[in-house]
Order: C-alpha cells, then sequence, then structure tokens
C-alpha cells in the first residue's frame, strides 16, 4: 500500500470514525483495520486471523485456569497443608505453563516458519518455496505474545470480547511497522468512545505531515546514493562508502521513525496515543543509552520477556552466585547481564532477518554493551578522578560522537548483505579512503545531484534543530500551536510548502518502510 | 458539536484554503517557463489562420520548419510541439489549437517513442500545462495523464520538477504572463541548449544551429543488442489515437500521421523500430487513417540526414530543412492527387535491401561467465569452443542490413600506427594469448563483403586503461 493511499484511508477513516456513534466506533475501526489489512495482501489475513484468535483463546484459556486455581484454594480453605497448596499451585502452574508454551511455540514457529525457512533452504539446497512474509507479521506476534505472557504472568487480566483483541492486534496504523504496544498501555484507549477534539487531531496532523517529510524528503532522497554504494562497494574508496553509512544512517532513521511519527499522528486523529517508538536516538551518551531511545517498544519488550527472564533465570543466578563467591560483586552483578545483554542482541539480529550479517550486527551491539557492563567500575572510576571533565559539555559532546561512531559501524553489518563484505567495507574506510571521490564529482554521479544535497543539507538542518529543540524538553508541536495565529500559519505554511516541493514523488526512486520487511 | 469547536474547524478550513492557494500560486509563478513552448502557444492562440498544422515532440519541433513548409505548399502552416509530447498531450494541444484555429489538416508527427508507453514524460505536461487557456482542458490532460502513471501528485505539484530555481525565473514566469510581448521582446529569440545555440523562428519551429555530429554516439550507444523489448503499440495509446482521430473529424480537419524517420544507425541497432512502423501503418489504414512512413523515403524524396544528427534523436537546421522540403513535397504531390508510392520503398525489407552501408562497428572482450548476448552474429558453439581458458577473444560486430554480409580486421593501435593483426574475416574473431592484450587499443574496422569503404571502433581492452 502506498504512503498516499494509507494517509487518504487514514482521513476518511477519522472523518467516519467521529460520524458514527460512539459506541460503534471501534468496530468501525476493526472494519478499517481488516480492510486496510486486506487490501495491503489478502493471503496475510489467515495468519493474522490465526495469531489473534489462538493468543486470545490461550489468554482466556489461562485466565480461568488461574480463576479455578483460586477457586478452588477458596473451597478448600484451612483444609489444606503447606504442602498440599505448594503442589496445587504447581499443578495449576504446569497446566498454564503449557498452554503458555504451546501458543508460543504455534505463533513463533509461524513466524519463524515464514521468516527464516526460504533463506536458509535458500543456503542449503539453492532453492526457494517462494512464501511471502505477511504485513507486520514480526510486529503483531510480538505483541500478542507480549500480551500472552503477561496474562500468564497475571501482569493483565485476558480479554474476553475476541472482536477487541482483534482490534488490538490489527489496529492499521501500527501494522506496518509498530510500535509494538502492550495491551495495558492501548487495549483501553481502543474501544474508549473518543469524543472529538481538534487540538489532538490538529496535532496529529502535524505529526502526520513531520513524519511525511522525513521519510518522502530525507530517507528516500538518501536511499539511490545508499542503494548504489552498497550495490557496488568494490568501485568507491572508503570515503565515499563511509558517506554512504552515514547517509544510510539518516536514511534509516529518518525511514523508521518518520514512519512512526505518520502512525503515531493517524492513531492521534482517532484520540489513541501509541507509545513512543523514539527519543532523539542520536543524541545518546552510549550505547545501551542509543538502545533506550531507538525502537523503544522492541527494547522494552525484550527487556522484559527475554532480558529478564535470562538474567534471573535459576543458571543465571547460579553463576552470579558463582561469582561473587570469588569476591567480585560487580562482576557477580554485570557476568548475567552482559549475557543478557548478547542473548538480547543476538535475538534482535536474527529478528531482522536469516542473513549473517543480521547475526553479526546482532552480536556486534550485544559484545560491545556486555564488555561496557563489565568496564563500568572503571568508568565510574574515571568520573570519579575527573570529574570536572566528565561535567563538561565537551565531553558530553565527545560521548555523543563516541556512540554515533559505534552505531555507525555497526550499521556497516545492518546494510550489507554479506558479513564478508562489511569488513571489506569497514577496511577500506580505514585503510583505503580514497579521498580524491570526494572532490572529483563522484558523489554527484551516485543518484544524488547538486539539487538533490541542498535539499538533504536543508531538511536534515531543520531535523536536527528540532531534535535540539526536543532535546531539550521543548515539545515542538506545542510550541508551533502555541504561536499566534500569523506567525503559526506562516510556520506551517513554510514547512508544508517546502515538503510539497521537495519530497520524493511518484516518478521517481523510493521505498515502502524499511522496517515493514522485518 | 460545541462552539469553540465550530470555530477551530472553521479555522483549521481556513488555514487548508490558504494553503491551497499558496500552492496554486506555485504552480503558476514558481516555475521555470521554457521560453520557445510558451513563445509557440502564444504565437498559436494569438493567430486564427492556421491552414496545416504539426504536432508532435521535439523532433517536430526542432525538424519541421514550418516557414519552409508554407513557402513550399502555399498554405499557412505551424509547428506546434512540445518537447517529450505523447497523445495526452497531443489531445490537449490540439483542444487549445482549436479554440482560436480551424486547420484543415494536421500531421501528428510520430516517433517510436510516442506509442510504446502509455505515460507522457512529465516535462511535457510541465512545459505546456501552466499556458493552456480553458481549465476544462487542463482537467482533461491531467485526468488522461494520471490515468496512464497514477502520479496524481507530481502531475498536480508542477513546481516541483519545473520550480524556479532563481528569482529571475519567477520574473521570467511573471513577465510571460502579464506582459509576454514585452517580456518576449527583452529575451530575444536565442537560448543555448547546453552549448548549441537555439533560435525560435516564427510559426513554432525551433533552429539548431551546429557544427556538433553525433558520430561519437553513434559510436557508444548505439550497438544492436537484444533487450528484450519491443516497441509496439500499446492498447491505450491505440486508443487515444483513435479518440484523436474522432476529435479532428468532429471539427472537420483532415488527419495524416507522419513517422518521422529515424537515423539509419537506430533503425539498425533497434530492429524493432521498423516493425513498429510497420504495425503503426497498418493500425492506421485499418482504422481510417492516412498515415505516411518517411523512414521508408527513398532517397530521392528525403536525403540521407544521418549527417546532420547532433544527438542520436535530433538534426540540426539544416537537416530540419531538407526535412521539411521533403515533406512539403510530399504533401504538394499528394494534394495535387498524384501517386506518391514510388517515393517510398515499399517494405521494410525493401529498405534494408537498399541500404548498403556499414553504419558503425563496435567490439568487446568475450566473458565465458557472462551470458551469451544474442545480438552477437558470431556462432555462440564456436566462440565458447575457442575460449578455452588459455586464450582471450575478441568479437567485433556492427549495425548493417541483414541483406548484406559484414566482414572485419582487427589492429593493434599503437600510438598514430595501425599493426594489422588478422586479415579481413567475416568471423569478426580475434584470438590471443590470455592477457597478450591488456592495457592495449584494438582497431577494428567494419565493411561490407566487397566493398572498400570502411568503419572503424577503438576498443581499449582494459577498462582502466
Amino acid at each position: 500500500m502506498s504512503l498516499s493511499l494509507l494517509i487518504a484511508a487514514s482521513l476518511l477513516c477519522a472523518l467516519l470514525y467521529y460520524l458514527c456513534p460512539a459506541r460503534m466506533r471501534w468496530l468501525l475501526l476493526l472494519a478499517a483495520s481488516l480492510l486496510i489489512y486486506a487490501y495491503a495482501g489478502l493471503r496475510g489475513v489467515p495468519f493474522i486471523l490465526l495469531t489473534s484468535f489462538s493468543t486470545w483463546a490461550s489468554a482466556l484459556y489461562l485466565g480461568k485456569l488461574s480463576e479455578a486455581h483460586r477457586a478452588w484454594l477458596k473451597e478448600h480453605r484451612g483444609e489444606l497443608s503447606a504442602e498440599e497448596k505448594k503442589a496445587a499451585k504447581a499443578r495449576s502452574k504446569a497446566r498454564r505453563r503449557l498452554v503458555m508454551l504451546c501458543c508460543l511455540v504455534l505463533n513463533f514457529g509461524i513466524l519463524a516458519l515464514l521468516k527464516y525457512l526460504d533463506p536458509l533452504l535458500s543456503v542449503w539446497t539453492s532453492r526457494s518455496l517462494g512464501l511471502l512474509l505477511p504485513l507486520g507479521i514480526s510486529f503483531y506476534t510480538f505483541q500478542s505474545m507480549g500480551y500472552l505472557l503477561d496474562v500468564y504472568n497475571e501482569k493483565t487480566a485476558p480479554e474476553r470480547n475476541p472482536l477487541r483483541f482483534l482490534l488490538f492486534v490489527s489496529f492499521f496504523p501500527q501494522l506496518i511497522q509498530g510500535p509494538i504496544a502492550r495491551h495495558d498501555q492501548l487495549a483501553a484507549q481502543l474501544t474508549e468512545p473518543h469524543e472529538f477534539d481538534l487540538d489532538a487531531v490538529e496535532r496529529g496532523l502535524l505529526l502526520m505531515a513531520w513524519g511525511f517529510f522525513k521519510k518522502k524528503v530525507i530517507a528516500d532522497r538518501a536511499l539511490p546514493f545508499v542503494s548504489e554504494v552498497f550495490g557496488n562497494h568494490h568501485a568507491y574508496g572508503g570515503a565515499v562508502i563511509a558517506v554512504a553509512v552515514l547517509l544510510y544512517s539518516l536514511q534509516q532513521y529518518c525511514d523508521f521513525s518518520g514512519g512512526i511519527d505518520l502512525v503515531t499522528g493517524i492513531a492521534e486523529l482517532f484520540g489513541i496515543r501509541l507509545a513512543p517508538n523514539f527519543r532523539r536516538p542520536y543524541f545518546a551518551s552510549s550505547l545501551g543509552d542509543f538502545w533506550r531511545r531507538w525502537h523503544i517498544s522492541l527494547g522494552s519488550w525484550m527487556r522484559d520477556y527475554v532480558f529478564y527472564p535470562f538474567a534471573l533465570s535459576r543458571p543465571m543466578s547460579a553463576l552470579g552466585r558463582a561469582v561473587r563467591k570469588s569476591g567480585n560483586a560487580h562482576m557477580a552483578r554485570a557476568l548475567p547481564a552482559a549475557l543478557g545483554n548478547i542473548l538480547v542482541f543476538f535475538l534482535v539480529g536474527i529478528w531482522h532477518g536469516a542473513q549473517i550479517n543480521y547475526v553479526l550486527w546482532g552480536l556486534y551491539n550485544g559484545i560491545i554493551l556486555a564488555i561496557s557492563a563489565l568496564l563500568e567500575p572503571a568508568y565510574k572510576h574515571f568520573g570519579e578522578q575527573h570529574a570536572a571533565l566528565s561535567a563538561s559539555r565537551g565531553f558530553a559532546l565527545f560521548r555523543i560522537l563516541r556512540t554515533f561512531l559505534i552505531v555507525n559501524i555497526g550499521w556497516y553489518f545492518d546494510r550489507c548483505t554479506r558479513g564478508a563484505e562489511a569488513f571489506l567495507m569497514l577496511g577500506k574506510t580505514f585503510f583505503q579512503p580514497g579521498l580524491v571521490q570526494l572532490s572529483d564529482g563522484t558523489l554527484l554521479s551516485l543518484g544524488l545531484h547538486s539539487y538533490d544535497w541542498r535539499i538533504l543539507g536543508i531538511a536534515t538542518l531543520l531535523l536536527f534543530i528540532v531534535s535540539v529543540m526536543g532535546e531539550r524538553g521543548t515539545d515542538v508541536r506545542s510550541f508551533v500551536l502555541g504561536r499566534k495565529l500569523p506567525l503559526r500559519w506562516l510556520i506551517l505554511i513554510c514547512f508544508l510548502y517546502f515538503v510539497v516541493a521537495t519530497f520524493v514523488g511518484e516518478g521517481t526512486q523510493s521505498s515502502g518502510f524499511m522496517y515493514a520487511v522485518f | 458539536m460545541n462552539k469553540s469547536a465550530f470555530r477551530g474547524l472553521l479555522r483549521l478550513a481556513a488555514f487548508l484554503m490558504v494553503f491551497a492557494a499558496v500552492i496554486c500560486l506555485g504552480d503558476v509563478f514558481f516555475l521555470r517557463t521554457d521560453l520557445f513552448a510558451r513563445r509557440m502557444l502564444l504565437e498559436m492562440q494569438e493567430r486564427d489562420d492556421l491552414e496545416l498544422v504539426f504536432i508532435g515532440s521535439s523532433v517536430c519541433r526542432d525538424h519541421v520548419n514550418a516557414q519552409l513548409i508554407s513557402e513550399a505548399t502555399g498554405k499557412t502552416a505551424f509547428n506546434a510541439s512540445i518537447p517529450c509530447l505523447a497523445m495526452q498531450g497531443s489531445i490537449a494541444l490540439t483542444e487549445e489549437l482549436y479554440r482560436t484555429n480551424a486547420p484543415e489538416t494536421i500531421v501528428l508527427v510520430v516517433e517510436p517513442y510516442t506509442f510504446e508507453t502509455e505515460r507522457e514524460g512529465i516535462e511535457a505536461e510541465d512545459t505546456m500545462m501552466p499556458w493552456l487557456s480553458s481549465f476544462r482542458t487542463k482537467l482533461d490532460y491531467y485526468k488522461r495523464l494520471v490515468a496512464a502513471d497514477g502520479w496524481y501528485m507530481d502531475r498536480i505539484l508542477l513546481f516541483r520538477d519545473m520550480g524556479a530555481q532563481t528569482p529571475l525565473d519567477i520574473a521570467k514566469t511573471v513577465g510571460l504572463r502579464f506582459f509576454p510581448h514585452r517580456t518576449i521582446e527583452l529575451l530575444g529569440n536565442e537560448s543555448r541548449d547546453g552549448n548549441i545555440p537555439v533560435t525560435y523562428q516564427e510559426q513554432g519551429f525551433v533552429r539548431y544551429e551546429t557544427d556538433l555530429r553525433a558520430d561519437d554516439a553513434v559510436k557508444e550507444k548505439l550497438k544492436r543488442q537484444v533487450t528484450g523489448w519491443e516497441y509496439g503499440l500499446l492498447p491505450a495509446s491505440k486508443q487515444m489515437l483513435l479518440e484523436y482521430r474522432d476529435l479532428l473529424a468532429a471539427h472537420g480537419t483532415e488527419l495524416i500521421v507522419l513517422i518521422y524517420p529515424n537515423m539509419n544507425a537506430h533503425n539498425l541497432a533497434e530492429p524493432s523500430f521498423l516493425g513498429y512502423n510497420r504495425s503503426l501503418t497498418f493500425f492506421c489504414r485499418n482504422n481510417g487513417i492516412e498515415c505516411v512512413n518517411f523512414a521508408l523515403a527513398k532517397p530521392e524524396l528525403l536525403p540521407n540526414l544521418d549527417p546532420y544528427y547532433f544527438d542520436i534523436y535530433h538534426v540540426n537546421g539544416e537537416g530540419a530543412d531538407l526535412f521539411s522540403s521533403a515533406v512539403a513535397r510530399w504533401l504538394n504531390l499528394r494534394d495535387a492527387g498524384e501517386d506518391t508510392t514510388p517515393l517510398f520503398y515499399g517494405s521494410n525489407e525493401e529498405y534494408l535491401q537498399a541500404f548498403d552501408t556499414v553504419t558503425n562497428a563496435w567490439a568487446e572482450r568475450y566473458d565465458p561467465a557472462e551470458d551469451w548476448d544474442p545480438a552477437r552474429e558470431q556462432d555462440e558453439g564456436a566462440v565458447r569452443f575457442l575460449a578455452d581458458g588459455e586464450m582471450d577473444l575478441y568479437l567485433a560486430n556492427c549495425n548493417h542490413s541483414p541483406f548484406y554480409t559484414p566482414e572485419y580486421r582487427f589492429f593493434l593501435l599503437d600510438g598514430e600506427m595501425e599493426v594489422p593483426l588478422t586479415p579481413w574475416q567475416q568471423e569478426g574473431i580475434l584470438r590471443c594469448g590470455a592477457g597478450d592484450l591488456d592495457h592495449r587499443v584494438l582497431r577494428v574496422y567494419a565493411r561490407l563483403t566487397g566493398q572498400q569503404s570502411a568503419v572503424y571502433y577503438d576498443f581499449r581492452t582494459s577498462p582502466e586503461y
């Protein structure tokens, strides 16, 4: 589905939403979501229905098992010994775990089958089954499984209405590339009868325009250069490759966060607030900080459902105790966390795809985070020894640049299709820069003309200014919408005119959302 | 809905209207204007005496000298052409023409690119749309364009492609809209297309005066290859041609479809051009449209235009005069009721039989790992047999009529010296030890067997050389 069609469908849907009787509005959202999903690919519909229904039924059954257990305890209050209570709890838990595992295996199994079977087959047998990945399957599977685990852990109550749950899974703005919402944060909002709120609608429209700007003015404009250099890297020196990586950094951020801004804005048209997924990641002062600002919903999913369960698991606790016995209290705490980070990023790498470059990219990030966790006392010691330096602006800037460099080295692995290519390009960047290509016109022959570079420069500067304002705590939308009418209109018209005049249009190379394929 | 929400909605609506007004302003004034297109349209809009109108793309604009044709035919001719124009634009331009004129004859000048795509290049719309007089014509034109390519936004926001780059561009556009004659007087008749001086010569004709020739472009670009792409008539294009026929019939205008002659080397490199011409001729004949195929014009009507091309598509002013004279002569004979068929070859085969020279040649190093290019004239099995891994193979080919057999001779270029490597041979294969000719320049001559005159091509055996 094209971006303009998605926007037009969203606006139409918002109009119908407020014309519809209040108690029917969530049903309209559900119908629109399913219709849009079916339009994007009819073959994906059975999969989303299967995930929704299996998760809804499993969660409901988990809830009933819990209720039954509690009722049984209540019925036998005062009659049971501690051992009998413990045994009954263990029986109930085992049954609940079985239900939960069955549902997890089914849904992650479908995801794995569709996502990894073809790439693995093509490696081993040079054959392909031509399996098509349904739109947003990673996102709705993670969202559904998060809900299932929350019900299993009794953090949230199971949803009794299958249609309401289907809406939670299929709500159309977040289907394409997230964010991965939590049931307790989103579900109630979806079915509440929101009244028309012009301020919210204006804020939503502005956010949609900002997302469109990031995606269509910046990301899609950078795309041809990045594709050309990564596709024919042997023809270019390290300096051009470095420029391509920097542009990829910009492209990926604007593509993903622009898409998220767009869908968040669309949700706001209906009075629904999605969880934030980005918080200006390139201002991060460490890699850990970066990942707390980038794709926040996936990070928190991994933290809650992988990292903590792993780091607090019995083997890790035992490892921690063993290390503590040797007298290193920090290591006892940090080692399980370090291993947890490696595991999490290994899984995040695989989540991106079955190719080896994604695994390498995940391990690169995980290992750096693990080393950082282990070296934390050294950093702390340095901070104490050089308190003035550590608190200085220069040092803060240095940390941001250092993080930016580390992240960008990681993007070599993320963007290359083969691991060996990433090493080759990285080597060229540092040892064969071929600086002459920066000034001999090469940069103007790779899909971006001087006009494109100027547009990219202006747009990136605007993005930077808005990001700095956000980083300083200014709500930029409130800032703009709070100005007096003439100034507000002037700002908006200038911005919108710039977007309309410079977005990468239908007749030019452009792409769908990068994260939609994950 | 409460009062404040209602006021808010009104405010939002007002904002959207102001923004729409700004966009309209951009679409009208913040543009670069093709001065010659504007001049042509202005002249056409201000005249009401046009009898014979030529409509087409750049090959019409630069090749049809309407003044010369007027003098030769005694009819008031006009060249109403816009670069990249396809059928959508032709219909819109003709509707604009009918606002002030009622021509007897319209000659639609077509090239292989007119019907091989249903889409019209956006440049044509950018150039013409702002200057059309009728909103309805503009709307119909827009609808036809987006029906073919779905570029709803790009097609409506003209300033995106043709946006002003300097304040002078805006000043020119404003001037051409409000004070067109004064502005045209100020801007003059001359301009430059790259390095080539170009002059607007009344009646729509744009004259290129240059000594540049397309020889290098022919050598490098017009190498015969099988791309799998066949130039043909697409259903939507055919439908638009029929609509065009009906539009003219409704105004009592006769329609002539004139197939523009490509450069000969182009016809040989892309053989489906000739097939396309034949299909179009049949289609016209079957649908009551008069069609004349100048690609098959004999030298007694139209001399070989190849020497006048300054790129592989366009001829200079001298070539345009030759072409226009031929068209005028044909029109006069036709109007006099004379049989013009002897002035044309009867078929593509006849044309090819008469074409007894090699236009250009090329050479390449054979790479066994690459897919075999079926456009090569060598036998694939023989080449694969010869390339046994120990030897390098170089292959020579040329553009020639299939009714003749070419022959080749390889030389090694040593400075200005030509060192012969092979005698004349029809295989076009040079075999040498692996790496023996690396970092050298090979010169390959090609000619038709039995002829003396030959063309050559210099091939650098290593790209980095």
